[in-house]
């Protein structure tokens, strides 16, 4: 099987397309058609053309040299089975699948390597239980992180980048929470929704990173609201999220701080505790309910009592109109790539619009925000080429 | 009569200079766009009448208000392999929109040098004109274009966000029309 008929059949089935409807546009017979996904047969400049309007992709992305990404498919667990059509799961691994074949794409036209990823060793099922066996694995996994074992982790996104966990973010249907899955000859990929909220986001970044550390190599989907019992794995990677992003010293200590000042700890300290750490009142509850600092079932008051989380926020004075940051659809890797290979002629302005989901104009806009650095200090303005490098001698005095 | 195809990004730039197309006019009426840049939504922007910049959304029928394009699209067998040997190394407007060009001895505008690196690797002569070379096409020895020419360039900077690349001979020129 050639490049080019593994990425017709690619493109194929993320449209949707039967191979008899293939062949009807085409105006040749199923097996013909047949023969080309199989490289038996040479497509025709005019059929390739063709194709790719009716899979609605780019001759460009057709043509390609680079084989493309190997098929994620992602392994529907017990409780989605079936829902999987409804939820944009499809949508979203094709997504993934195309985010990462342009992350190789710029990875070849600047003739650069990932690092390769050094796996965290396998975790054993132990004898104890669930929480305390990912209470030990998230407080091992800040150390590794130099997270330290009590501060909020700042730019979660970031920091598994540097662990060669290469996270996304998109539009995914909403019942959809983010996406798992490893690439083989690329790496670990994570794939988020951009409709969630951000505390949302970031629990859905250290969940997923928890199946990283449990179950890598086992690709799977995450819902919401899912109703059966979850199995062991996504269990895991849910006390794992907990411990990683809320540390039990950092909690602690917040929660003594705050019945220090006032001799009791209330909703509005909550909140702001959660706010701290990045969670939602929800995680922050359940977490402090886990701890055994507050009863058990104070969520569930708290839920049943009809007060609205916003208005609670707003009385613990949280600045509710704050926005939303704006959020890279792209890890800060591929897209230092993306304009480098840009401002090095490698690729033409549609091409960098293209690889960066945006018009020419915002594509410009980007590159030239991130190529510029203003020092404070002397108010210089100093424009930096990405490509340059500091390594070889005659740049820079000795 | 010299016909020039567009790519998409040269019309970004010219819109955004002039505040509209309707410029090309007084160039002459052979200016052509390929299929594909058609069928491309156009995202620029434009001041509004504070002054401050507005995004706007471009349609075809509003482009086409403005200068009556010839919509061309691949019609032979040639035209097709070309287009399809120049996908590999660019974007699918610009293989389309130099494919056609080449096959008919029109001129293609680009600004991008990997449209040119590509003309060259498959043997081409097709003649490739940027941004600003149009723009002095545009201006010629009249006075008043010509001195409309620093504004245009200006606004091209600040709307389009485009400067020619460091490998440009008009990149100088350029600079010293934009702080004119």
């Amino acid at each position: 099987m050639s490049t080019l008929s593994e990425r017709l059949t690619l493109a194929r089935k993320a449209a949707g397309v039967s191979q008899d409807s293939a062949a009807r546009h085409l105006g040749i017979s199923r097996p013909t058609y047949i023969a080309i996904e199989k490289g038996v047969r040479d497509a025709k400049p005019r059929e390739l053309i063709a194709l790719a309007s009716l899979f609605k992709t780019q001759v460009n992305r057709l043509v390609r040299p680079e084989a493309p990404s190997l098929p994620i498919s992602p392994h529907l667990r017990g409780e989605i089975s079936g829902s999987g059509n409804e939820a944009g799961l499809s949508e979203a691994v094709d997504k993934l699948v195309g985010f990462v074949d342009d992350y190789q794409f710029l990875l070849e036209k600047t003739n650069s390597r990932l690092a390769p990823v050094i796996a965290p060793p396998q975790i054993e099922r132990s004898e104890i239980s669930i929480n305390q066996l990912a209470a030990r694995i998230a407080q091992s996994e800040r150390s590794k992180l130099g997270l330290g074992q009590r501060e909020p982790i700042g730019d979660i996104r970031k920091t598994l980048d540097e662990v060669g966990v290469h996270i996304f973010v998109d539009a995914l249907n909403s019942r959809l929470a983010g996406l798992y899955a490893y690439v083989p000859n690329f790496g670990y990929c994570i794939l988020v929704n951009r409709q969630h909220p951000l505390d949302r986001m970031r629990w859905t970044v250290a969940h997923e990173y928890g199946h990283f550390l449990f179950d890598r190599n086992q690709p799977g989907v995450d819902y919401l609201n899912s109703p059966a019992r979850k199995p062991y794995s996504e269990r895991f990677a849910d006390a794992f999220a907990a411990n990683f992003l809320m540390p039990a010293e950092g909690i602690r200590h917040q929660f003594e701080d705050a019945q220090l000042r006032s001799g009791d700890v209330n909703v509005g300290d909550v909140c702001r505790i959660a706010d701290i750490y990045g969670v939602s009142l929800m995680a922050m509850t359940l977490r402090l309910e886990m701890m055994r600092l507050i009863h058990q079932g104070t969520w569930d008051f708290l839920r049943e009592s009809g007060v609205k989380v916003r208005d609670i926020k707003l009385e613990a004075g949280l600045d509710l109109n704050m926005a939303k940051p704006g959020i890279e659809t792209f890890p800060e890797r591929y897209i230092l790539l993306a304009i480098q290979a840009w401002n090095t002629e490698k690729i033409t302005t549609s091409q960098f619009a293209r690889l960066m989901r945006c018009s020419p104009i915002e594509a410009r806009e980007k590159a030239e925000s991130k190529s510029k650095s203003i020092i404070d200090a002397d108010e210089m303005e100093i424009s930096l080429r990405l490509d340059k490098s500091v390594l070889e001698r005659g740049n820079a005095t000795a | 009569m010299t016909n020039f195809v567009l790519d998409c990004c040269t019309l970004i730039n010219l819109y955004c200079g002039w505040g509209g197309l309707q410029n090309l006019q007084q160039i002459g009426p052979s200016f052509h766009l390929g299929q594909r840049v058609v069928d491309e939504i156009l995202f620029i922007r434009d001041f509004d009448d504070d002054g401050s910049i507005v995004n706007h959304r471009l349609s075809a029928d509003e482009v086409f208000l403005q200068y009556h394009f010839s919509i061309l699209s691949l019609s032979s067998a040639g035209e097709e392999n070309l287009m399809v040997r120049l996908a590999t190394k660019l974007d699918d407007g610009e293989a389309e929109g130099l494919a056609l060009a080449s096959c008919r001895g029109f001129v293609f505008c680009s600004d991008d040098k990997p449209v040119a690196d590509a003309a060259r690797a498959e043997g081409l002569n097709t003649a490739i004109i940027s941004t600003p070379e149009l723009l002095q096409m545009w201006a010629g020895n009249n006075a008043s274009r010509l001195s409309s020419l620093p504004a245009i360039i200006r606004r091209t900077s600040i709307l389009g966000r485009f400067c020619p690349h460091r490998s440009s001979p008009f990149r100088t020129w350029w600079e010293k029309q934009r702080e004119r």
